[in-house]
Protein backbone atom coordinates (compact mmCIF):
# COMPACT_ATOMS: atom_id res chain seq x y z
CA UNK A 1 0.00 0.00 0.00
CA UNK A 2 1.37 3.77 -0.86
CA UNK A 3 1.97 6.15 2.19
CA UNK A 4 -0.99 5.90 4.41
CA UNK A 5 -2.75 9.54 5.47
CA UNK A 6 -3.79 8.65 8.98
CA UNK A 7 -7.11 10.71 9.76
CA UNK A 8 -7.88 10.84 13.67
CA UNK A 9 -12.00 10.71 13.46
CA UNK A 10 -12.19 12.30 16.89
CA UNK A 11 -10.32 15.39 15.24
CA UNK A 12 -12.16 15.32 12.19
CA UNK A 13 -15.34 17.55 11.69
CA UNK A 14 -18.60 15.58 10.50
CA UNK A 15 -20.69 17.12 8.69
CA UNK A 16 -24.42 16.33 7.84
CA UNK A 17 -26.89 18.07 5.39
CA UNK A 18 -30.25 16.89 4.93
CA UNK A 19 -32.69 18.17 2.46
CA UNK A 20 -36.17 16.80 3.83
CA UNK A 21 -39.18 17.33 5.85
CA UNK A 22 -39.27 13.89 7.08
CA UNK A 23 -38.18 12.35 10.43
CA UNK A 24 -36.65 9.53 8.91
CA UNK A 25 -33.54 11.68 7.72
CA UNK A 26 -32.63 12.97 10.91
CA UNK A 27 -33.15 9.54 12.44
CA UNK A 28 -30.42 8.72 9.69
CA UNK A 29 -28.38 10.72 11.26
CA UNK A 30 -29.20 10.44 14.93
CA UNK A 31 -27.95 7.00 14.44
CA UNK A 32 -24.60 8.16 12.74
CA UNK A 33 -24.44 10.50 15.71
CA UNK A 34 -24.36 7.95 18.27
CA UNK A 35 -21.92 5.86 16.50
CA UNK A 36 -19.43 8.32 16.25
CA UNK A 37 -19.73 9.66 19.70
CA UNK A 38 -19.16 5.96 20.68
CA UNK A 39 -15.95 6.41 18.84
CA UNK A 40 -14.88 8.95 21.08
CA UNK A 41 -15.91 12.05 18.68
CA UNK A 42 -16.94 15.09 20.60
CA UNK A 43 -20.51 16.30 19.60
CA UNK A 44 -18.85 20.03 19.03
CA UNK A 45 -16.96 18.52 16.09
CA UNK A 46 -20.35 17.22 14.90
CA UNK A 47 -22.26 19.89 12.32
CA UNK A 48 -25.89 19.17 11.19
CA UNK A 49 -27.72 21.29 8.27
CA UNK A 50 -31.32 20.68 7.69
CA UNK A 51 -34.79 22.36 5.64
CA UNK A 52 -36.80 20.84 8.20
CA UNK A 53 -38.29 23.60 9.82
CA UNK A 54 -38.52 21.11 12.82
CA UNK A 55 -34.97 19.62 12.89
CA UNK A 56 -33.87 21.26 16.18
CA UNK A 57 -36.76 20.27 18.14
CA UNK A 58 -36.32 16.64 16.93
CA UNK A 59 -32.67 16.40 17.51
CA UNK A 60 -33.11 18.35 21.18
CA UNK A 61 -31.96 15.15 22.61
CA UNK A 62 -28.15 14.77 21.06
CA UNK A 63 -27.67 18.30 22.57
CA UNK A 64 -25.32 19.76 20.16
CA UNK A 65 -25.46 23.32 18.98
CA UNK A 66 -24.28 22.57 15.70
CA UNK A 67 -27.74 22.15 14.37
CA UNK A 68 -28.25 24.61 11.73
CA UNK A 69 -30.74 25.38 8.49
CA UNK A 70 -29.83 24.55 5.00
CA UNK A 71 -29.05 27.99 4.02
CA UNK A 72 -26.13 28.12 6.65
CA UNK A 73 -24.09 25.83 5.16
CA UNK A 74 -21.84 27.58 2.89
CA UNK A 75 -21.05 30.18 5.87
CA UNK A 76 -20.39 27.96 8.73
CA UNK A 77 -18.33 25.83 6.81
CA UNK A 78 -16.28 28.60 6.00
CA UNK A 79 -15.82 30.11 9.22
CA UNK A 80 -14.74 26.64 10.76
CA UNK A 81 -11.04 24.99 10.58
CA UNK A 82 -10.22 21.20 10.29
CA UNK A 83 -7.70 19.63 8.37
CA UNK A 84 -9.76 16.57 7.59
CA UNK A 85 -14.17 16.83 6.82
CA UNK A 86 -16.33 14.09 6.27
CA UNK A 87 -19.36 15.47 4.93
CA UNK A 88 -22.52 12.60 4.47
CA UNK A 89 -26.02 14.11 2.49
CA UNK A 90 -29.06 12.34 2.95
CA UNK A 91 -32.56 13.61 2.71
CA UNK A 92 -33.88 13.69 -1.03
CA UNK A 93 -31.70 14.68 -3.72
CA UNK A 94 -33.01 15.15 -7.51
CA UNK A 95 -31.68 15.66 -11.01
CA UNK A 96 -30.69 18.92 -10.29
CA UNK A 97 -28.50 18.31 -7.05
CA UNK A 98 -29.68 18.39 -3.30
CA UNK A 99 -32.34 21.35 -2.23
CA UNK A 100 -33.37 24.38 -4.26
CA UNK A 101 -29.58 25.58 -5.52
CA UNK A 102 -27.21 22.96 -4.48
CA UNK A 103 -25.28 21.28 -7.21
CA UNK A 104 -22.06 19.10 -7.67
CA UNK A 105 -19.35 22.24 -8.06
CA UNK A 106 -21.64 24.36 -4.95
CA UNK A 107 -20.72 21.09 -2.81
CA UNK A 108 -17.23 21.01 -3.41
CA UNK A 109 -16.83 24.36 -3.36
CA UNK A 110 -18.45 24.92 0.02
CA UNK A 111 -16.28 22.07 1.64
CA UNK A 112 -13.00 23.34 -0.18
CA UNK A 113 -14.30 26.95 1.68
CA UNK A 114 -13.41 25.12 5.30
CA UNK A 115 -10.21 26.41 6.38
CA UNK A 116 -6.98 24.46 6.30
CA UNK A 117 -8.96 21.75 4.87
CA UNK A 118 -6.53 18.97 3.42
CA UNK A 119 -8.66 16.32 2.68
CA UNK A 120 -12.58 16.08 2.60
CA UNK A 121 -14.79 12.90 1.90
CA UNK A 122 -18.10 13.16 0.66
CA UNK A 123 -20.60 10.38 1.15
CA UNK A 124 -23.54 11.22 -1.19
CA UNK A 125 -26.19 9.13 0.23
CA UNK A 126 -29.58 10.66 -1.60
CA UNK A 127 -31.37 9.44 -4.62
CA UNK A 128 -29.65 10.81 -7.94
CA UNK A 129 -26.45 10.98 -6.23
CA UNK A 130 -24.36 10.00 -9.44
CA UNK A 131 -25.37 14.10 -10.92
CA UNK A 132 -22.19 14.82 -8.17
CA UNK A 133 -19.76 12.09 -9.94
CA UNK A 134 -16.73 12.67 -12.03
CA UNK A 135 -16.43 16.18 -10.25
CA UNK A 136 -12.99 18.03 -10.03
CA UNK A 137 -11.92 15.92 -6.73
CA UNK A 138 -7.94 16.28 -7.41
CA UNK A 139 -6.82 19.44 -6.86
CA UNK A 140 -6.26 20.64 -3.21
CA UNK A 141 -7.56 20.05 -1.25
CA UNK A 142 -8.07 16.67 -2.27
CA UNK A 143 -11.52 15.10 -1.96
CA UNK A 144 -13.04 11.43 -1.73
CA UNK A 145 -16.43 11.60 -3.24
CA UNK A 146 -18.84 8.41 -3.23
CA UNK A 147 -22.24 8.11 -4.14
CA UNK A 148 -24.75 5.70 -2.65
CA UNK A 149 -26.08 4.92 -5.91
CA UNK A 150 -25.88 6.34 -9.76
CA UNK A 151 -28.22 7.99 -11.70
CA UNK A 152 -31.39 6.63 -9.70
CA UNK A 153 -32.99 6.26 -6.67
CA UNK A 154 -31.17 5.40 -3.03
CA UNK A 155 -33.33 2.92 -0.98
CA UNK A 156 -34.42 2.78 2.59
CA UNK A 157 -35.84 -0.07 4.36
CA UNK A 158 -37.02 -0.04 7.96
CA UNK A 159 -35.06 -1.32 10.15
CA UNK A 160 -34.83 -1.23 14.24
CA UNK A 161 -31.66 -0.72 15.92
CA UNK A 162 -30.86 -1.88 19.32
CA UNK A 163 -28.84 0.83 21.12
CA UNK A 164 -29.03 0.24 24.51
CA UNK A 165 -29.42 4.10 25.04
CA UNK A 166 -32.84 5.15 26.92
CA UNK A 167 -35.27 6.98 25.43
CA UNK A 168 -33.62 5.86 21.44
CA UNK A 169 -34.06 1.81 22.01
CA UNK A 170 -34.91 0.44 20.02
CA UNK A 171 -33.84 2.73 16.93
CA UNK A 172 -36.65 2.43 14.36
CA UNK A 173 -37.23 4.20 11.12
CA UNK A 174 -37.21 3.82 7.41
CA UNK A 175 -33.08 3.95 6.85
CA UNK A 176 -31.09 5.15 3.99
CA UNK A 177 -29.44 1.53 3.85
CA UNK A 178 -25.95 2.80 2.41
CA UNK A 179 -25.53 5.25 5.41
CA UNK A 180 -26.80 3.18 7.75
CA UNK A 181 -24.41 0.32 6.81
CA UNK A 182 -21.36 3.07 6.35
CA UNK A 183 -22.02 4.00 9.47
CA UNK A 184 -21.99 0.41 10.75
CA UNK A 185 -18.76 0.03 9.64
CA UNK A 186 -17.60 2.97 11.59
CA UNK A 187 -19.06 1.45 14.77
CA UNK A 188 -17.01 -2.08 14.00
CA UNK A 189 -14.81 -1.24 11.16
CA UNK A 190 -13.90 -4.47 9.03
CA UNK A 191 -10.84 -4.48 6.63
CA UNK A 192 -12.62 -5.70 3.27
CA UNK A 193 -9.52 -5.46 0.99
CA UNK A 194 -7.13 -6.93 3.40
CA UNK A 195 -4.46 -4.68 3.13
CA UNK A 196 -3.59 -4.30 6.83
CA UNK A 197 -5.40 -0.99 7.11
CA UNK A 198 -9.13 0.59 8.27
CA UNK A 199 -9.58 2.92 5.57
CA UNK A 200 -12.43 4.66 3.69
CA UNK A 201 -12.15 2.48 0.71
CA UNK A 202 -12.72 -0.14 3.05
CA UNK A 203 -16.25 1.57 4.49
CA UNK A 204 -16.99 2.27 0.73
CA UNK A 205 -17.01 -1.57 -0.27
CA UNK A 206 -18.72 -2.52 2.88
CA UNK A 207 -21.33 -0.09 2.59
CA UNK A 208 -22.53 -0.71 -1.03
CA UNK A 209 -22.13 -4.47 -0.40
CA UNK A 210 -23.95 -4.56 2.53
CA UNK A 211 -26.96 -2.33 1.35
CA UNK A 212 -27.54 -4.11 -2.13
CA UNK A 213 -27.49 -7.65 0.00
CA UNK A 214 -30.28 -6.36 2.38
CA UNK A 215 -32.22 -4.83 -0.28
CA UNK A 216 -31.85 -8.22 -2.49
CA UNK A 217 -33.29 -10.69 0.61
CA UNK A 218 -36.01 -7.58 1.31
CA UNK A 219 -37.46 -8.30 -2.35
CA UNK A 220 -40.08 -10.98 -1.76
CA UNK A 221 -40.84 -10.30 1.17
CA UNK A 222 -41.87 -6.87 -0.32
CA UNK A 223 -43.36 -7.98 -3.27
CA UNK A 224 -46.08 -9.87 -0.78
CA UNK A 225 -46.49 -6.72 1.27
CA UNK A 226 -47.35 -5.20 -1.93
CA UNK A 227 -50.13 -7.23 -3.07
CA UNK A 228 -51.64 -7.45 0.67
CA UNK A 229 -51.84 -3.12 0.55
CA UNK A 230 -53.04 -3.45 -2.57
CA UNK A 231 -55.90 -5.46 -1.67
CA UNK A 232 -56.55 -3.06 0.99
CA UNK A 233 -56.30 -0.18 -0.89
CA UNK A 234 -59.32 -1.69 -3.46
CA UNK A 235 -60.81 -2.15 -0.44
CA UNK A 236 -60.38 1.27 1.42
CA UNK A 237 -61.36 3.43 -2.02
CA UNK A 238 -64.91 1.46 -1.96
CA UNK A 239 -65.39 2.49 1.69
CA UNK A 240 -64.87 5.94 1.01
CA UNK A 241 -67.44 5.49 -1.55
CA UNK A 242 -69.82 4.09 0.31
CA UNK A 243 -69.30 6.91 2.78
CA UNK A 244 -69.69 9.69 0.46
CA UNK A 245 -72.95 8.15 -0.92
CA UNK A 246 -74.11 7.95 2.50
CA UNK A 247 -73.15 11.73 2.66
CA UNK A 248 -70.30 11.06 5.86
CA UNK A 249 -67.51 12.21 7.05
CA UNK A 250 -64.18 10.77 4.32
CA UNK A 251 -61.34 12.42 6.17
CA UNK A 252 -59.92 9.06 8.15
CA UNK A 253 -60.49 7.20 5.07
CA UNK A 254 -58.72 9.35 2.85
CA UNK A 255 -55.87 9.25 5.37
CA UNK A 256 -55.81 5.66 5.07
CA UNK A 257 -55.70 5.28 1.13
CA UNK A 258 -53.10 8.21 1.18
CA UNK A 259 -50.90 6.12 3.77
CA UNK A 260 -51.22 2.95 1.80
CA UNK A 261 -50.18 4.67 -1.31
CA UNK A 262 -47.14 6.25 0.12
CA UNK A 263 -45.91 2.92 1.67
CA UNK A 264 -46.64 1.43 -1.78
CA UNK A 265 -44.38 3.75 -3.60
CA UNK A 266 -41.92 2.79 -0.51
CA UNK A 267 -41.96 -0.39 -1.15
CA UNK A 268 -42.00 -0.71 -5.04
CA UNK A 269 -39.02 1.29 -4.93
CA UNK A 270 -37.10 -1.17 -2.99
CA UNK A 271 -38.70 -4.35 -5.18
CA UNK A 272 -37.55 -2.23 -8.85
CA UNK A 273 -34.86 -0.25 -7.89
CA UNK A 274 -31.36 -1.78 -8.48
CA UNK A 275 -29.23 0.31 -6.14
CA UNK A 276 -25.18 0.64 -7.55
CA UNK A 277 -22.65 2.83 -5.44
CA UNK A 278 -19.44 4.32 -7.13
CA UNK A 279 -16.83 6.05 -5.65
CA UNK A 280 -14.54 9.21 -6.99
CA UNK A 281 -10.52 9.45 -6.77
CA UNK A 282 -10.33 5.79 -5.48
CA UNK A 283 -6.69 5.70 -5.16
CA UNK A 284 -7.34 8.02 -2.31
CA UNK A 285 -9.56 6.59 -0.87
CA UNK A 286 -7.45 3.54 0.08
CA UNK A 287 -4.87 5.95 1.62
CA UNK A 288 -6.97 7.38 3.90
CA UNK A 289 -6.76 5.34 6.94
CA UNK A 290 -9.05 6.25 9.94
CA UNK A 291 -8.17 5.87 13.11
CA UNK A 292 -10.69 5.27 15.07
CA UNK B 1 -39.68 9.88 22.18
CA UNK B 2 -42.91 8.08 23.62
CA UNK B 3 -43.53 4.38 22.57
CA UNK B 4 -46.85 3.34 21.91
CA UNK B 5 -47.35 -0.44 21.86
CA UNK B 6 -49.00 -1.65 18.47
CA UNK B 7 -52.60 -1.46 19.79
CA UNK B 8 -52.37 1.78 20.75
CA UNK B 9 -54.65 4.56 19.27
CA UNK B 10 -56.96 1.72 18.16
CA UNK B 11 -58.75 4.10 15.51
CA UNK B 12 -55.47 4.60 13.92
CA UNK B 13 -54.91 2.43 11.05
CA UNK B 14 -51.88 -0.04 10.96
CA UNK B 15 -50.68 1.62 7.65
CA UNK B 16 -50.59 5.17 9.28
CA UNK B 17 -48.80 3.89 12.19
CA UNK B 18 -46.30 2.46 9.76
CA UNK B 19 -45.49 5.39 8.40
CA UNK B 20 -45.12 6.91 11.53
CA UNK B 21 -42.49 4.03 13.20
CA UNK B 22 -40.69 4.60 9.17
CA UNK B 23 -40.26 8.51 10.11
CA UNK B 24 -41.82 9.31 6.69
CA UNK B 25 -45.33 10.64 9.12
CA UNK B 26 -44.73 12.66 12.43
CA UNK B 27 -46.55 12.52 15.05
CA UNK B 28 -46.68 14.94 17.97
CA UNK B 29 -48.07 15.14 21.73
CA UNK B 30 -49.71 18.49 21.51
CA UNK B 31 -48.13 20.53 24.35
CA UNK B 32 -50.16 21.00 27.53
CA UNK B 33 -53.12 18.50 26.20
CA UNK B 34 -51.63 14.83 26.60
CA UNK B 35 -55.00 14.13 25.11
CA UNK B 36 -54.54 15.38 21.42
CA UNK B 37 -52.13 14.58 19.02
CA UNK B 38 -50.51 16.07 15.57
CA UNK B 39 -49.89 13.68 12.65
CA UNK B 40 -48.06 15.27 9.59
CA UNK B 41 -47.69 13.87 6.37
CA UNK B 42 -44.11 13.76 4.88
CA UNK B 43 -44.40 16.08 2.23
CA UNK B 44 -45.55 18.67 4.96
CA UNK B 45 -49.08 19.13 2.52
CA UNK B 46 -51.21 17.79 5.65
CA UNK B 47 -51.80 17.78 9.39
CA UNK B 48 -54.29 16.25 11.62
CA UNK B 49 -55.42 16.50 14.51
CA UNK B 50 -55.78 13.25 16.45
CA UNK B 51 -57.54 12.14 19.35
CA UNK B 52 -56.22 9.81 22.61
CA UNK B 53 -58.03 7.38 20.39
CA UNK B 54 -56.56 7.54 17.07
CA UNK B 55 -59.48 9.18 15.72
CA UNK B 56 -59.47 11.85 12.42
CA UNK B 57 -60.84 14.99 14.39
CA UNK B 58 -59.73 17.56 11.93
CA UNK B 59 -57.25 18.42 8.81
CA UNK B 60 -55.02 21.46 7.72
CA UNK B 61 -53.66 21.86 4.55
CA UNK B 62 -50.54 22.18 4.12
CA UNK B 63 -49.10 21.59 7.66
CA UNK B 64 -47.57 24.61 9.55
CA UNK B 65 -44.22 25.71 9.97
CA UNK B 66 -43.08 24.82 13.08
CA UNK B 67 -44.59 22.65 16.21
CA UNK B 68 -43.93 23.28 19.06
CA UNK B 69 -44.70 19.71 20.26
CA UNK B 70 -41.53 18.71 18.02
CA UNK B 71 -39.50 17.37 21.17
CA UNK B 72 -42.39 15.29 22.10
CA UNK B 73 -42.25 12.70 19.16
CA UNK B 74 -44.80 9.66 19.57
CA UNK B 75 -43.57 6.16 17.59
CA UNK B 76 -45.15 2.39 18.15
CA UNK B 77 -43.51 -0.74 18.77
CA UNK B 78 -44.62 -2.81 16.03
CA UNK B 79 -43.31 -6.30 14.96
CA UNK B 80 -42.20 -7.77 11.75
CA UNK B 81 -39.97 -5.19 11.29
CA UNK B 82 -36.49 -5.90 10.23
CA UNK B 83 -34.53 -6.20 13.66
CA UNK B 84 -30.27 -5.49 13.69
CA UNK B 85 -28.79 -6.43 16.49
CA UNK B 86 -26.44 -3.39 17.25
CA UNK B 87 -25.20 -2.63 20.45
CA UNK B 88 -23.77 0.42 21.67
CA UNK B 89 -23.35 -0.18 25.22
Amino acid sequence: MDASIKVACSSTSWIFLSYSDERRHLLDIVFATLVLLKRGVDISNIYIFSSDPNAAGILSGLDNSNVYKLDQFDSVLASISYTHAFVTITGHGSPNGVGQNMRSADLSKGVRSIQNLEIGVLALCQCFAGVFNFSEAYSDPKLVVMGATNLSLSISSTVSVSTGIPGVDPLTWCSNLFMMHFFDWMRQPIDIDGDGHLTVLDAYKYAGAFAHDRVSKAKSEVFVEIQDLSAKLTQQRAHKATLEQAGLETLAVELDISSILTLMDNKLSVLHTSQEPWLLNANLSRKVELIL
Amino acid sequence: MITMPAEGMPELSMEVKRLVVDGVYSLFQIDNDSHSYMLVTGDRSKSYTISESGSVVSVSQPAQNVYPGAAHLVTFKLDNIHSMNFNFS
